[in-house]
């Protein structure tokens, strides 16, 4: 569905680049069986009604709806909370699902956003006359929604320029900028905007979502895949409808159990992890090398290691707060040399040597 | 001569010998002809490669091994060519983008494009896409993996990535989100056991029990370095005896004589000999990190325990400004004379102790 | 012997303007389109305003100072290739190594010995055109032919078609096409290159020597516009000419001084100190030494600059006993090689190495704590960034040298480890791509201060030798190894990650084929000779060349099966270095 969405959406700007695609795209599409279509855009919500959990937002939305006029919006909040699925079904009910080809313009690509792409997109969207009326004569606003997807990664002077067009066109746009955070917008471009901070999802809504997508593909997951889901996605439930899909995928009618989940998330289990932990205990280097070379042929990725480990140290309550702050910085460390592309066997053996001598010499 | 590595390589989904319960999920996802991209990831030598020709195989039947070698050009914005080989068949292709080096995101970008755009030659099969393969994904810039993610949403319809990695840290959490992961843990030693028995048996050779567990051990759980082993070992003697020694790779008996002569002596002379035996692995190609890897192995042997936490330290600290820096060898340099320097203050305090 | 220099090309330009024309036979040198024409030296006598590297050519293939195997490998080309007379696959050979080890010469004077004619490319100068009023790109397009068209016109005739006139009467049927200077499309678009040279191998028929010289940096132009399989593909044969030896060079030097002592009566010859100076600031390319030569030994007086240069250099505010000794060691070199690079370098790198510091404490400053005690220091006699800056080597080359020579000036292990540490601080702040100008110069101080610091008593034992470093050549040789088996070890295993490939799959290889070990000529810790900077003993002999220039030959002769490229190949070329 959003394929499709995304497809007409912008196809008045791509099929200049790109004919032969957006000639093959229709046809293949119809093609495609039902059950290919990502389930994160099978479900995902039609009305502002449906959208989970944002009431405020929903409020607010509602009454600007009513009111047939938008503000600039800015939709904040961590991934997966139902930012986009909100601009889009107030979208729809604005215009309806034909019109929202024309009045909506999705860019949604940290790649494709230099500052003169935007200006040149938007401004030949933006000159484009918006009528009062539906095609079916019903009334629908006079503009059109310009929609940024993760605006947080756009560069700052990109932010600034887009501030000048914002005004400039603000008679027939309106502007819907989505970012995960809010610090990386700048002032000037966020004054200009409503803002709606949107939460993460509390599990019961997770959990009731999941439930019923599970049951309208016929899904056989246990009550444990289901916890395991919810634990691993952190409130963000497209990650968590994303790996209910894949387990589905790869078990077909079989029960999907919680190792499942757990294998194509990533995670590792709970007893590996405390293992390795309790080989820190041990004093021995050899014990210590040995375990973490088999977790790491297990091709688990270090930086998983490192974010359960840390999950796990903190809340120990043998440790003094001295070796927790040694620990926790040391973790840091070996993180940041991680992102840098430092080797994970060496960095993973510097964590837990450190740990080792933590909890086994606590007073060096 | 073809090695017995390439020659024993399972090429079906049913013949491979371990995690067969992933083979049949992986059998399942094709037959489900919804078809994922995928990450696929594990340690070298895990059988990443082989699981994915596997899969590759299921997926378009035996045509997928006729493999041509081609030669891309391709052009950057800024008018610099890159030449890049990929190895291909009539239903997929294979690249490693990384060979590109910074240039990495104009070569995926193209190459998808490329792919995705190209009629599927024979349209009596089953698949209406093609599949990209690209390896050492995780070698890959950030921009090229931003450029990567947003092409695997454009020409989802004609083609599907399998991208290959060892590890998942270093790919950014939004391919990883858009991909089906499939770990690929390392074989246990009782598995490479077995199959090191399974190709004496086929070469008509008999193996020791206890040489297949003595090279298992050695390989360190890498199937790939055990079969390798395997041979060399009876290029050097046969019949195996089961005390026979295991054959290992030069450069690694090469750098144990290198971490022996820096234990063996501390002094800005040795420090000079070292350098001389640096430069020697790494004109053969070796990597620096693995370099400090193995050197961080045979001297952590000579130290006792609250040393080894210290050299382990400095090692991955080295390591980390190797990647970050331009020479490795002044990186790699500063390793081996701060473990000489702690070396011998250990030493000193040892023979002062002594004394009293 | 030694090929003119660019001095000289503009010479003969001012002269002969006409000739330089449309590229084609046109003589850049003295020697070129006429072969058999010994250059006459007695025409212009007296004359001091000429330059020696052009007046006294070499004459015979004797005179020249190049190896006399060298001489003979191309000879044997030369025997098999040109004067057996047109064949059917055009014979290519390729000649590298570093700037003035005669490469040229050879090839010229050996053709001359052999009675071969030599055409030699040169690349073309566009006309300036003049802008015709009414459309400018519509005339330019019709004028001008692409370099690269002309380039692969040129060779095509050149090798088809016998010379129709030249000068000499010494025409033969034998003819040999060289080319030295690559237009420079090809640098930018090699494919275009290795399409021609296809095409020629195929069509021509008079053998083409092309002559690359070899620069120490990252990109070698022998891989980029010779790659190994394209050698490979087209039967390359490749010649690699090490440095001028020491010894070749000395004798080469004197016998220029004896012509010119000949030529001219009021010829005063310089010292036997002074060729040896000029011997070892040549760093074995001739053409260099020669210029060296003559202008050391201009009979103007002195000049004044390199003295105020020393100056600059020595640090201001210094006591003048510091100045006594260090200064009168190398003040001859100074003043002969006033303009030469390696003698700053020379005097900078010891100025950091060696340290010295003045005796007496500096005064006015508050004693440091006690837990800082050991760092304490007393003052410097050089200010390293004054050194630095007088130094004509960039960052990145200065700090390289420093980390080559430091261990040799520390005593104890532990301030080897203060200046490794300081060194990798150095490469971290200047690795930075886009901040590099500006903080390159902190690496660099970060790099001299950190081991000067380190360095906590003064070098006993006098002067040591210095090194270049060895880095380069190593970078260069895993290049070449990486470039080498990639190409090949694709057909090996199929994208078969580079790291496996060398560190698992390729020793393994070599194991089972039961060769060689590759690393045994180091087991013995032979500290694989970095070249000597400057010194009195043999330096430049011809073995102490980096081995990474013969890698591309040894793997030519090895890999002669190109279609089927099997592993045994592998192996072999894996083994040459």
């Amino acid at each position: 569905m959003q394929a499709f969405l995304k497809g007409g959406s912008s196809s008045g700007l791509k099929s200049k680049k790109d004919k032969p695609l957006s000639d093959a795209k229709p046809g293949s599409s119809k093609e495609r069986r039902q059950p290919n279509a990502p389930w994160v855009e099978k479900y995902r919500p039609r009305t502002v009604d449906d959208v989970a959990f944002q009431e405020e937002v929903v409020a607010v939305l509602k009454k600007s709806l009513q009111g047939a006029d938008l503000p600039n919006l800015l939709l904040y909040g961590p991934p997966g909370t139902g930012k986009t699925s909100t601009i889009l079904a107030a979208a729809r009910e604005l215009f309806g699902a034909d019109l929202m080809k024309q009045r909506v313009l999705e860019l949604n690509a940290s790649d494709e956003r230099g500052i003169q792409v935007v200006r040149d997109k938007v401004k030949t969207f933006s000159q484009l006359s918006a009528s009062g009326t539906r095609p079916d004569g019903r009334p629908c606003p006079p503009f059109k929604i310009v929609i940024l997807d993760e605006a947080d990664s756009m560069t700052n002077p990109a932010q600034a320029s887009l501030r000048r067009t914002m005004e400039k066109e603000t008679k027939t746009t309106r502007f819907c900028l989505i970012c995960n955070y809010i610090s990386r917008i700048i002032e000037p471009l966020a004054s200009r905007c409503a803002k709606f901070r949107f939460k993460p999802l509390s599990s019961d809504i997770l959990q009731k979502r999941l439930r019923h997508i599970a049951e309208a593909e016929k899904v056989n997951a246990e009550d444990k895949a289901i916890t395991a889901l919810i634990d691993t996605s952190e409130g963000d439930l497209r990650k968590a409808i994303t790996y209910l899909q894949s387990a589905h995928r790869l078990k077909g009618e079989d029960a999907i159990t919680e190792k499942d989940i757990l294998e194509i998330t990533g995670v590792i289990p709970k007893d590996m992890v405390s293992q390795l932990i309790q080989t820190c205990y041990s004093d021995s280097y050899e014990k210590l090398e040995k375990s973490v070379k088999d977790l790491k042929a297990e091709g688990y990725s270090a930086e998983q290691v490192i974010l359960q480990i840390h999950d796990e140290v903190l809340p120990r309550e043998d440790l003094t707060d001295k070796q927790k702050s040694v620990i926790a910085e040391k973790i840091a460390v070996c993180d940041q040399r991680l992102a840098d592309g430092g080797d994970e066997f060496l960095q993973l053996m510097d964590l837990t040597s450190v740990m080792m001598q933590q909890f086994c010499h606590p007073g060096n | 001569m073809s090695l017995w590595v390439d020659k024993y390589r399972p090429t079906s989904l049913n013949k491979l010998s371990y995690h067969t319960e992933q083979a049949a999920q992986l059998k399942r996802l094709v037959q489900n002809g919804d078809f994922p991209h995928l990450l696929v990831f594990g340690p070298s030598g895990a059988g990443k490669k082989t699981r994915i020709t596997c899969l590759l195989r299921e997926l378009y039947g035996a045509g997928v091994e006729k493999l041509r070698i081609e030669h891309h050009n391709f052009t950057t914005p800024s008018k610099k060519k890159i030449e890049i080989t990929t190895i291909a068949s009539n239903y997929h292709i294979e690249v490693c983008p990384s060979d590109a080096g910074v240039q990495d995101r104009v070569v995926v970008q193209e190459l998808i494009k490329m792919v995705a755009q190209a009629q599927q030659l024979d349209s009596s099969t089953q698949r209406e896409f093609k599949v990209v393969l690209l390896t050492e994904v995780d070698r890959l810039t950030k921009d090229a993996q931003h450029a990567l993610r947003r092409t695997m949403e454009k020409y989802v319809t004609t083609c599907r990535l399998i991208l290959c990695c060892e590890s998942t840290s270093k790919v950014i959490p939004a391919i990883r989100s858009r991909c089906l992961g499939v770990r690929v843990p390392a074989p246990s030693n009782q598995q490479i056991c077995s199959i090191l028995q399974t190709v004496c048996k086929k070469e008509g050779l008999t193996l020791p029990p206890e040489l297949a567990n003595r090279i298992a051990d050695k390989s360190g759980r890498n199937l790939r370095r055990a079969i390798l082993m395997l041979e060399a070992c009876k290029v050097q003697q046969y019949p195996f005896r089961p005390d026979q020694q295991v054959v290992e790779a030069d450069w690694e008996v090469f750098l144990r004589e290198t971490a022996n002569a820096i234990v063996s002596q501390q002094s800005p002379r040795r420090l000079l000999e070292v350098r001389g035996r640096l430069y020697e692995l790494l004109t053969h190609c070796i990597p620096p990190d693995v370099i400090i890897r193995g050197l961080l192995t045979e001297l952590i042997d000579s130290c006792d325990g609250q040393l080894k936490a210290e050299v382990t330290q400095w090692a991955a600290y080295y390591e980390h400004r190797l990647q970050l820096g331009s020479k490795s060898i002044y990186h790699l340099e500063a390793f081996v004379a701060k473990f000489m320097s702690i070396y011998k203050k250990f030493l000193d305090e040892g023979m002062a102790a002594m004394m009293l | 012997m030694w090929v003119s220099s660019s001095f000289g090309e503009a010479d003969i330009d001012v002269k002969k303007p006409a000739k330089k024309s449309a590229g084609l036979k046109s003589e850049k040198r003295p020697f070129s389109a006429t072969s058999g024409h010994p250059h006459k030296t007695g025409v212009k006598q007296e004359y001091e305003g000429d330059l020696w590297v052009e007046v006294h050519q070499p004459t015979s293939v004797a005179d020249l100072a190049v190896h006399p195997k060298k001489v003979a490998q191309v000879q044997d080309w030369v025997k098999s290739h040109v004067l057996m007379g047109p064949v059917k696959d055009t014979p290519i050979l390729l000649l590298t190594g570093p700037p003035g080890a005669g490469k040229t010469a050879t090839v010229k004077l050996l053709a001359q010995q052999e009675g071969v004619e030599v055409q030699e490319w040169v690349n073309p100068v566009t006309e300036v055109h003049q802008l015709s009023t009414d459309d400018p790109a519509a005339s330019r397009g019709s004028r001008q032919v692409p370099q690269a068209a002309v380039f692969k016109d040129f060779l095509l005739r050149a090798s088809q078609f016998s010379s129709l006139c030249l000068t000499g009467a010494a025409k033969s049927d034998l003819k040999l096409v060289l080319v030295e200077d690559f237009p420079n499309v090809f640098y930018r678009d090699r494919a275009q290159f290795h399409d021609v040279l296809r095409h020629v191998r195929e069509v021509g028929c008079f053998p083409v020597v092309f002559i690359v010289s070899e620069t120490s940096g990252k990109d070698s132009r022998v891989r980029d516009l010779f790659p190994p399989d394209l050698q490979l593909q087209l039967k390359v044969d490749v010649i690699s000419f090490n440095a001028v030896a020491a010894t070749n060079m000395q004798r080469a030097l004197s016998s220029v001084l004896n012509k010119e002592a000949a030529r001219r009566s009021s010829f005063k010859r310089p010292e036997k100190d002074r060729i040896q100076e000029v011997v070892q600031v040549s760093a074995g390319d001739i053409r260099s030494a020669i210029n060296l030569l003559q202008f050391s030994s201009l009979r103007v007086p002195m000049d004044r600059t390199s003295k105020v240069l020393k100056k600059t250099s020595s640090g201001k505010g210094n006591a003048s006993k510091s100045k006594r000794k260090p200064v009168k060691e190398k003040a001859s070199a100074e003043q002969n090689g006033g303009k030469d690079i390696s003698l700053f370098l020379f005097r900078a790198l010891g100025k950091i190495l060696y340290c010295k510091r003045s005796e007496e404490e500096e005064r006015g400053l508050p004693p440091l704590p006690p837990h800082l005690s050991d760092q304490k220091r007393l003052p410097m006699l050089a200010e390293p960034e004054a050194v630095v800056h007088a130094c004509p080597l960039s960052a990145e080359a200065l700090c390289l040298f420093l980390q080559q020579n430091f261990p040799e000036f520390m005593s104890e292990v532990s301030e080897c480890e203060t200046v490794t540490h300081y060194l990798s601080d150095a490469d971290l702040i200047s690795s930075e791509w886009a901040a590099r100008d500006v903080l390159s110069h902190y690496g660099v101080s970060v790099a001299t201060r950190g081991l000067m610091h380190a360095k906590t008593a003064v070098s006993k034992g006098g002067w040591r030798p210095l090194y270049k470093p060895e880095w380069y050549s190593a970078q260069q040789k895993f290049l070449n190894n990486r470039r080498t088996t990639c190409t090949v070890g694709k057909h090996v295993d199929q994208c078969l990650p580079a790291v496996e490939l060398f560190t698992q799959k390729l020793p393994f290889l070599y194991q089972i084929n039961n060769s060689r070990p590759r690393f045994t000529a180091h087991l013995r810790f032979t500290n694989s000779r970095p070249q000597k900077l400057e010194e009195t003993e043999a330096v430049f002999e011809e073995e102490e060349v980096s081995e990474s220039q013969t890698l591309p030959s040894l793997s030519l002769q090895q890999c002669t099966v190109p279609s089927e490229i099997d592993d045994e190949v592998i192996i072999e070329e894996y083994d040459s270095d």
